[in-house]
């Protein structure tokens, strides 16, 4: 059983990536050791003792190092707890919650795949949905599978990572709303025109806004491609304690709960 | 652990004036992860209804400054589910167990108390009648005194084990509810539970909570909390829990200062799953500071 660590670590990197995007990388050995991809950790983005921002920020792994004993996190400023965070200076301490949740199912854990002999991954990201799927697709070219990635934006400034997922070996491809007309300008358009191509997939995850995540389950239900989805809620504890980061069941009544459910489940899990 | 933290509440001993507040503490496992329950005076527990409960749909958290609201609305297992999947593995830490109750109707909260008489593990009951964050019932029953009491007589009769009894902020007079439910036999007040309050989205311009209101909780609370439990120790004569935004050994040594024998941490555990093992340690070094050999003789001197 993983353990969860309330660990104080040191800020080794502050990267601006685009004009809006951030990438900060924290020195905290006891949780980078035990971090899977697909986990997240709560970061507590204010002053040590500080009640602004009240509640600690869920944040997916952007990278992992755990030999090193570092993680990145990957961000777009949306509001103080963010805004803060990427003025935070190297070298100065940090405390965060983690690792929380359940990762990526990875394909030889996966039940849900069919047998094929080298199985094909799809990476459907949109937005800062990009963020935990390079430490899964380092893990999946690891295994020696075939991973192609669809990434949509709004900008193209917005491709974070994307260099970086190419150098991986990954096949890439994407679209922006800036490019309106010359080809799909929504990742879940460039996922249906990708299969409609025929081009035959084992395995999907997708992670970014609930709208497209709801379209990437339809065509993939349509074309009876297993989907791993990974979830964001508003969430307060990270720990399964205060339940209220609720997510609605699919099956039965009720409601699973991001942080310690998910943040990944299998999209016929859960309505979106 | 040290002897000048040790209080005695309602006939129980406790380790530690310090609680957890019912709803910020879960069952206890996720915390038993990071340090001994047994830190705690006691656990109190999620709130447990007749049966088991989804709790409420869309948004449930709202983060304010310095605070957070909340519309989870009793997700729980129900009281049969309580005692056999969560009970148990409390039982088997040694901790007392306080169990916060919930019900649509008066009948419900009696039937609740008949139900958790008497089960091993359980030490003592805390009626809500001040969720703010279910549509009958909850705070419903701790807006009057006529209520407030009627609920408290009922339960009191359907069981032996002592009884606190929640009072919500949202009223005009908390001292006279207070008064009103000693009078039917509560052996103690737990107070406060949440504000209301509410948060509207600019941008769709409707409420950000499906129940339009949630309960207010965290470090924005404190002041009013205070408030309320000095104006109820002025006005009882059991024992007193006090709670709402304690988040330091400073704000739970204010409220003991103002007559609480107890305090519970609620929404600082959310932040810190460490905050009552530190609130523990704080209180304790208080208490030598003071020159005092037990936190029970700093209880209301504030009042002095």
């Amino acid at each position: 059983m993983v353990s969860i660590k309330f660990e104080q670590g040191t800020v080794i990197a502050q990267e601006t990536l685009t004009p809006s995007i951030f990438r900060t990388t924290i020195h905290a050995p006891n949780i980078a050791a035990e971090a899977l991809p697909g986990q997240f950790v709560n970061i507590k983005c204010g002053a040590p003792a500080s009640y602004d921002p009240l509640l600690l920020r869920p944040f997916s792994f952007n990278r992992i190092d755990s030999e090193g004993g570092t993680f990145s996190v990957l961000y777009r400023v949306v509001g103080r707890g963010t805004e803060l965070l990427r003025h935070i200076r190297v070298g100065d301490k940090l405390t965060a919650l983690g690792p929380l949740g359940k990762g990526f199912v990875l394909p030889e854990q996966s039940k849900q795949m069919g047998p094929a002999a080298k199985p094909s991954v799809l990476l459907v990201a949109g937005g800062m949905g990009i963020a935990p799927f390079y430490p899964l697709a380092t893990a999946l070219v690891t295994h020696g599978l075939e991973v192609s990635l669809l990434y949509g934006a709004r900008l193209s400034s917005d491709l974070a990572d994307k260099t970086e997922l190419k150098a991986l070996g990954l096949r890439v491809l994407c679209c922006t709303e800036e490019q309106r007309g010359e080809c799909p300008s929504l990742v879940t358009d460039l996922l249906q025109a990708t299969i409609d191509a025929g081009d035959r997939f084992d395995l999907a995850y997708a992670c970014g806004p609930r709208g497209m995540l709801s379209a990437v389950k339809r065509v993939c239900k349509d074309s009876e491609l297993p989907l791993q989805l990974s979830l964001e809620e508003h969430m307060a504890c990270g720990l399964g304690v205060c339940l209220g980061c609720s997510c609605e069941r699919a099956s039965d009544e009720g409601y699973w709960h991001v942080c310690t459910d998910g943040p990944v489940v299998w999209a016929e899990e859960v309505k979106l | 652990m040290s002897e000048k933290l040790t209080t005695a509440l309602c006939g129980m001993s406790l380790s530690s004036p310090v609680l957890s507040a019912s709803g910020c503490y879960g069952y206890g496992r996720e915390f038993d992860k990071f340090y001994d329950l047994r830190l705690l005076g006691a656990v109190v527990v999620k709130g447990i209804t007749l049966r088991p409960r989804h709790g409420n749909a869309g948004r449930r958290l709202v983060e304010t400054p310095a605070g957070l609201i909340n519309s989870i609305g009793l997700e729980n297992p129900g009281v049969e589910g309580f005692i056999a999947e969560e009970l148990p593995f409390l039982r088997e830490k040694g901790v007392p167990v306080i169990v916060n109750i919930s019900g649509n109707t008066a009948e419900e909260y009696s039937e609740l108390a008949r139900r958790l008489d008497g089960v091993p593990g359980v030490s003592m009951l805390e009626v809500n009648i001040s969720c703010p964050n279910v549509k009958q019932g909850g705070m419903a029953f701790g807006a009057t005194c006529e209520s407030a009491a009627g609920v408290t007589r009922l339960v009191r009769r359907h069981t032996a084990l002592p009884l606190t009894v929640k009072l919500s902020p949202n009223v005009t007079d908390i001292a006279s509810i207070a008064k009103s439910v000693e009078e039917e036999g509560a052996d103690c007040i737990s107070l406060i539970n949440t504000l209301l309050g509410m948060a509207i989205d600019v941008d769709t311009k409707r409420p950000v909570l499906n129940n339009t209101f949630g309960g207010l909780s965290g470090p924005a609370v404190k002041p009013i909390a205070l408030r309320m439990v000095w104006q109820v120790a002025g006005a009882v004569s059991v024992p007193i829990i006090g709670m709402g935004g304690i988040s330091s050994w400073q704000d739970a040594a204010e409220f003991i200062l103002a007559g609480a024998l107890c305090v519970a941490v609620g929404t600082a555990n959310l932040l810190n799953p460490y905050a009552i093992p530190e609130i523990c340690i704080g209180l304790e070094e208080y208490v030598t500071r003071q020159g005092a050999s037990s936190i029970r003789e700093l209880v209301g001197s504030a009042r002095a």
